[in-house]
């Protein structure tokens, strides 16, 4: 096992689901079924800038049912836990309850006139 | 046309076509690959290399303009292959994961270091904020700018 790799991928996983919950969004022309953002400047994903200070924090679990050896395989797990925490924080917030991702502006402005 | 192209230390004499790009000149023609094509459109920061010091996208740069010498990521290694600081520290903090932004990462990270601009994570991280990563390695990148730049940050 290598830790700082598994600390490293679990950094990316939790970054996607940042950028899940708050950029990322591929948008479809009906007419023509083609994609009208499919450019790194239209398609947001996360950039360096708005990502804050990390922590991973591992809990250890020698796991003899999962695997022989104990083990278990790591890889994009952290993506799960950061686009419901951050809608459950603007609920906790706003009151408002999404039901779909990004939570961009204007998917916020949709839900508040639909109230 | 006839241009010299002074890269890495060494002058190439090549006939381009007016419309070429540095980019394609560094990749196609002199077989300097590690600079990389990402999106082609100024938008990701893979093709980042220096054009005296100052850090430039190779995919937006019209090789027929191109004035000042170019250092790639081929030009960073010693002579006897020694990694450059910046590519040890990169190492040191597994500031990478697929590694296909990474030569842009660090020679935006030299860049940004000899700029000055790396005095806090908050500093690297606007000033770099151009060079994409999808595998999101950027608080490992930050850590190896910093550790580069000899900053030392408490916790936010």
């Amino acid at each position: 096992m290598e830790p700082s790799l598994a600390r490293s991928q679990i950094i990316g996983g939790m970054i996607w689901g940042i950028g899940q919950a708050l950029f990322e969004e591929s948008r479809v022309y009906p007419r023509t079924g083609h994609w009208t953002n499919a450019n790194l400047a239209e398609a947001l994903i996360p950039t360096r800038a708005d990502i804050p200070r990390i922590d991973v924090a591992f809990v250890p679990e020698d796991d003899r049912a999962n695997h022989p050896i104990g083990m278990k395989g790591l890889g994009e797990i952290g993506v799960v836990g950061p686009a419901p925490a951050i809608a459950n924080a603007l609920f906790d917030a706003t009151g408002q309850r999404h039901r779909s991702l990004p939570l961009t502006i204007d998917a916020r402005i949709t839900a508040m006139e639909a109230i | 046309m006839d241009r010299t192209f002074r890269i890495n230390g060494h002058d190439h004499a090549l006939t381009i076509d007016p419309r070429d790009i540095l980019l394609e000149i560094l990749r196609d023609r002199l077989n300097l690959t590690g600079t990389k094509k990402g999106c082609d459109h100024g938008q990701c920061g893979a093709c980042t290399v220096l054009s005296d010091g100052k850090r430039i996208l190779s995919c937006l740069q019209l090789g027929a303009t191109q004035k000042g010498e170019v250092n790639t990521i081929e030009g960073l290694t010693g002579p006897d292959g020694a990694l450059h600081l910046m590519q040890a520290a990169f190492v040191r903090h597994d500031a990478l994961q697929c590694g296909f932004c990474t030569p842009g990462q660090i020679l935006s990270s030299v860049a940004c270091v000899a700029e000055g601009h790396a005095t806090s994570a908050a500093d690297v991280r606007a000033w770099m904020a151009g060079n994409l990563c999808r595998c999101a390695a950027y608080p490992n990148i930050v850590a190896a700018v910093l550790d580069m730049a000899g900053v030392t940050e408490a916790a936010e």
